[in-house]
């Protein structure tokens, strides 16, 4: 035994112990593991009692947030850890508590709709927790490359999400279009990342921070970089989308099934924004006069854009999707306006947009747990009479994202403009107000929609179906309590409840977070 | 040396050409393998072994077998022939050339040219002291338990939800 | 062929503190001698398979062509370059060229980085032993054609290239049976691909080196086959599908796809594919013998060391007559079996393996 002993030899056994402090990354790796365990609580669980994979996954879910409340404690000083490629700051544990609430509410409300439209496999929860380890990481990640990889945990589980109902067309249309314009978008993203690296010879964003806080007063920012800042701007603005690279949104919005389509369009927009925000206000703040101009400009096309094409909608998932892109519009603007303002009011939009997105479509959910999805306006006709209760959350969240006083949404909107126009982007803050003005029409009329007669059919999809389709599908859908479960009402309470707080009492929120500096590292 | 350089890269141009002029797709694909053999043996020269057999494992042996498989399986016919002064191609000329100015740039600005010839990184971590005295492999190893812990981590995860994904999609409907 | 293989393989001496051609020359002198050694090895395994099937069938084998026989390859190389070059109307004319002699040629490759014996310092004082190399005043030579840090990874590099071959003569032919074959022996080799690399993963941790003389070195007093039986087997096993022998024969399962991706082969194209299945056999054999049975190390400690060469080939020997004692010996497997067993059996196996070396290894 003694020819092969190990001191001789020029390798590392175990003394080289990684410079990492793995409690700062504990909710990842709470999530992280918990993929796993349900990877193998898969095989074991019979398919008919795939509500346990639910449970678990939210309690690793709830884990995953306790240790991020936990955390937020001592995070007051953030500290960086694998080297300085993550980093567990106030900034990014505040969007890990929106990511994990949403991803909560999803999971909660998935069994009865996915066991009604028979897609109900244990796939679905390891594929939604590992996005969720993306979004943390994202959110976290001080680390190009870390953000990279971060996109791509968040993005690969969501293609095949969103074609997750795979015998259906539009669903394999919504994972195919995802995953061609996703793949896109990454290899915008890697560029864009490459010429950073490139020029500054670093991928860590306190030494890019650096490399520009030198070269910029000097006057010798390459093209390069800013080619560089620019592609990452793009590749993250499709991820966000916002116009002009929202071209995927409606459809795959509208092909996923909803439970997706809701972690989708918030928690993907929650964790991208923490990336945006992080890479742009922070680490590339100081060439600022180099993005804001352009950055703006997607401001206001995504505002404008979104908010048009929404009036002309029919489908409750496609008007969300129009909408959801004019949102991206208004958070752009705390990008574009910076620290320290921009950010916390961008956080706070982030928060009730949390609320009131993840609320409507929990509305959504299930109204579509009883066996056919309810998507389009006509099935929604008539719905304050049928179930008042429901129709009641609906319009509050819907009054939410359109601004209205009292609600999350006028915060909201309120911190953001008065950033920009504190900040002396004044158009921004114009463009805002008129454009929320048009908003308030396409979220109106289906309030409205909602109080009048099932079976009316004035100004409604002229030359389509008549009433005798609509009553029949309201009669399909007689079993008023499918989907309407426990869980079901106290998540869409809460989400209520967390619409009119951050609408009534704006500094229960808007103190907390609004000392917070996305650091690098 | 020189020799062996001016041969490898020689084949890699020519081959990375066969890749956009070839008529029939399999050859385009059977050119790029070509390109990327050129390319593992100028990493040879370089004396990173490590990322030649690496870019031979993965990129010519995993990679590309799956593109030439699929090509040769759907046999598509031959490409329509395109005009040299068609836009397409134009356009296409014009990136490529921008592209090289951009990656001569950056090769540049990130690389010395030592005294001995050889070319080394201004970096860090795979500095030629360390990586002769402990060997390719091992620096290689050692950063990606150290300073690369995460990223490593994060790809295998990604990789083993990938294929979670791509078994569900493509698995048969159950009886049930 | 072996021109390109040598000048390839000099890359990794060039930094050897000699004049660049005193190494040039001693490269070119192994490359040639390394290509005609394999070349003849394989022929005369053509004999040796021959002899040793004919005698597990109770027959005799050839016996005709010179003294028992011994020059039946000889008569088989002539008989393979005159017969005439028959081939299928409607083949891709390029590559159905190619691929012979790719087949032949990553064959031959692979065999760059094994060394057949220590490194030896020539006409000075010193020597090499485990990391230590002096040589003052004479030429360090080297066993095998480069002595490089990745020698391992290099050889799964240079096979993965087989694939290619296989499935571009199929491909090519333009022939079902051809294609079939074909499409079964790159699944195939793809699949158990896998379980080589996870197999050789073992003595890797143990050794803490991809050199393969380090390698060797390591195996000093104790070979790795006596820590490492299970991953012995499974590179053994897993190599039967690599050089595609019965019983996991099955791309040319004669049967039912005439002779698998070469049908459609004849003359020295198909002698360079059968060629390359030989030279396969020798260097998994080879492999095997560095990573699991001491190399060249003598197998009892009181034989003389100085044989080394010697010792190799007959270790490589005794595991080559093994592949051919299991061809005679087992049938054929079912192609799905043959599938389930990679990926199911050979691979957790692989994976349990390297779990159980890694843990070793660290608390040693």
């Amino acid at each position: 035994m003694t020819g092969w002993s190990v001191g001789a030899l020029p390798w590392y056994p175990l003394h080289f112990v990684p410079a990492v402090d793995l409690l700062s990354a504990l909710p990842e790796l709470i999530v992280g593991a918990g993929m796993v365990l349900m990877l193998i609580a898969d095989l074991l669980v019979p398919p008919s009692r795939r509500g346990i994979l639910a449970v678990g996954t939210a309690a690793v879910l709830s884990a995953a947030l306790v240790a991020v409340i936990w955390q937020w404690g001592g995070a007051a000083h953030a500290y960086a850890t694998f080297d300085g490629s993550f980093v567990a700051d106030r900034f990014g544990l505040f969007s890990d508590a929106l990511i994990l609430s949403t991803a909560i509410v999803v999971v909660l409300l998935s069994p009865p709709y996915l066991a009604g439209r028979g897609l109900h496999a244990g796939e679905y929860y390891i594929l939604l927790l590992a996005s969720v380890v993306g979004m943390l990481t994202l959110a976290g990640g001080t680390n190009l490359i870390v953000i990279f990889l971060g996109v791509e945990l968040l993005s690969i589980p969501l293609y095949v999400l969103a074609g997750f109902a795979r015998d259906e067309r539009r669903s394999q249309e919504a994972g195919m279009k995802y995953l061609l314009l996703g793949g896109f978008a990454s290899a915008f993203l890697l560029y864009g990342m490459a010429l950073v690296y490139g020029d500054t010879g670093k991928t860590n964003l306190t030494a890019i921070h650096r490399v520009l806080l030198e070269a910029v007063p000097a006057g010798h920012v390459s093209p390069l970089l800013m080619a560089g800042i620019g592609l990452i701007g793009i590749g993250l603005a499709f991820k966000v989308s916002a116009a002009p690279f929202h071209w995927w949104t409606p459809d795959v919005y509208e092909g996923s099934p909803v439970v997706v389509t809701t972690f989708m369009s918030v928690a993907t927009k929650v964790a991208a924004f923490a990336a945006f925000l992080r890479l742009f206000s922070t680490t590339f703040g100081s060439a600022q006069s180099g993005w804001t101009v352009p950055l703006a400009l997607v401001a206001i096309a995504s505002m404008i854009f979104g908010n048009v094409v929404a009036l002309a909608q029919r489908s409750m998932k496609r008007m969300l999707a129009y909408s959801g892109i004019a949102q991206a519009g208004y958070i752009l603007i705390g990008v574009a306006v910076g620290q320290p303002d921009g950010t916390a009011a961008a956080l706070y939009y982030l928060a009730a947009y949390t609320a009131m997105n993840t609320g409507a479509f929990a509305v959504l959910t299930i109204l579509s747990s009883r066996g056919r999805e309810c998507d389009e306006y006509r099935h929604l006709r008539g719905l304050g009479r049928r179930e008042p209760f429901l129709a009641g959350l609906l319009a509050i969240f819907l009054l939410s994202l359109a601004g209205f006083p009292l609600t999350a949404g006028f915060f909201g909107k309120f911190f953001l403009f008065s950033a920009a126009i504190h900040d002396g982007q004044v158009p921004l803050a114009v463009w805002g107000v008129v454009t929320s003005a048009v908003s308030v029409f396409y979220y109106l009329r289906v309030t409205l929609l909602m109080l009048g007669q099932a079976g009316e059919t004035e100004g409604m999809d002229p030359g389509s179906t008549g009433g005798d389709q609509l009553e029949s599908w309201a009669v399909q859908t007689g079993d008023r309590r499918a989907g309407w479960t426990l869980p079901g009402r106290v998540l869409v309470l809460t989400a209520a409840a967390a619409t009119l707080v951050l609408g009534i009492f704006p500094t229960v929120v808007y103190g907390v977070i609004q000392g917070i500096h996305a650091v690098t590292g | 040396m020189s020799v062996i350089f001016g041969l490898a890269a020689a084949v890699a141009v020519v081959a990375a050409l066969g890749v956009v002029v070839a008529q029939r797709t399999l050859y385009s694909a059977l050119a790029l393998v070509a390109n990327m053999v050129a390319l593992a043996v100028l990493f040879l020269t370089l004396d990173a072994q490590f990322l030649a057999a690496v870019q031979i494992i993965v990129y010519a042996g995993a990679v590309m077998v799956l593109f030439v498989f699929i090509i040769a399986l759907l046999s598509p016919g031959a490409q329509e022939r395109l005009h040299p002064l068609e836009a397409r191609v134009l356009i296409g000329g014009l990136a490529a050339v921008a592209f090289t100015v951009v990656v001569a740039r950056l090769t540049l600005n990130g690389v010395s040219v030592a005294a001995s010839g050889r070319f080394y990184g201004r970096l860090g971590p795979f500095a030629p002291v360390l990586v002769d005295r402990h060997g390719q492999v091992q620096t290689l190893g050692e950063q990606l338990f150290t300073t690369f812990l995460l990223p490593f981590e994060l790809s295998s995860l990604l990789l083993l939800v990938a294929a979670v994904g791509a078994v569900y999609l493509s698995r048969r409907r159950r009886a049930s | 062929m072996g021109q390109a293989a040598v000048s390839v393989v000099t890359l990794a001496v060039v930094r050897a503190p000699v004049s660049l051609p005193l190494t040039l020359v001693v490269a070119l002198v192994k490359g040639v001698l390394v290509v005609f050694a394999l070349a003849t090895a394989a022929a005369y395994l053509t004999l040796l398979e021959r002899k040793i099937a004919a005698r597990i069938q109770l027959r005799i084998g050839p016996n005709r062509v010179g003294p028992g026989g011994l020059l039946q390859p000889a008569a088989d190389g002539v008989k393979l370059i005159f017969k005439e070059k028959a081939a299928p109307a409607g083949r891709d004319r390029v590559l159905f060229q190619i691929a012979p002699a790719l087949a032949a040629g990553a064959a031959l490759f692979a065999f760059a980085t094994i060394p057949i014996n220590r490194t030896i310092c020539v006409g000075g004082h010193g020597g090499a032993g485990p990391l230590s190399v002096s040589c003052a005043g004479g030429y360090l030579l080297h066993w095998d054609l480069a002595n490089v840090n990745i020698g391992l990874l290099y050889i799964l590099a240079v096979t993965s290239m087989g694939v290619y071959a296989i499935f571009l003569g199929g491909w090519s032919s333009n022939s079902k049976y051809s294609l079939l074959g074909a499409l079964r022996s790159s699944a195939q080799l793809i699949s158990y691909e896998m379980a080589v690399s996870f197999a050789i993963v073992g003595p890797i941790l143990l050794a803490g080196t991809l050199n393969l003389e380090q390698m060797v070195h390591q195996q000093q007093g104790l070979w790795f086959i006596f820590l490492q039986p299970l991953g012995f087997l499974l590179y053994f096993t897993a190599a039967f599908a690599e050089t595609n022998r019965l019983p996991f024969d099955l791309p040319e399962a004669e049967g039912e796809l005439g002779a698998g991706y070469h049908t459609e082969f004849a003359g020295m194209r198909f002698g360079l594919f059968f060629f390359a299945e030989y030279i396969n056999m020798v260097t998994v054999c080879s492999i095997a013998t560095v990573l699991f049975l001491g190399g060249w190390l003598a197998p009892v400690w009181f034989l003389p060391s100085w044989l080394g060469p010697i010792w190799f080939v007959a270790k490589a020997g005794l595991l080559l007559f093994v592949m051919m004692w299991v061809r005679w010996t087992f049938p054929r497997l079912r192609y799905d079996r043959l599938m389930q067993f990679g990926w199911k059996v050979l691979l957790p196996l692989g994976l349990a393996n390297i779990v159980v070396t890694a843990v070793f290894v660290a608390v040693r």
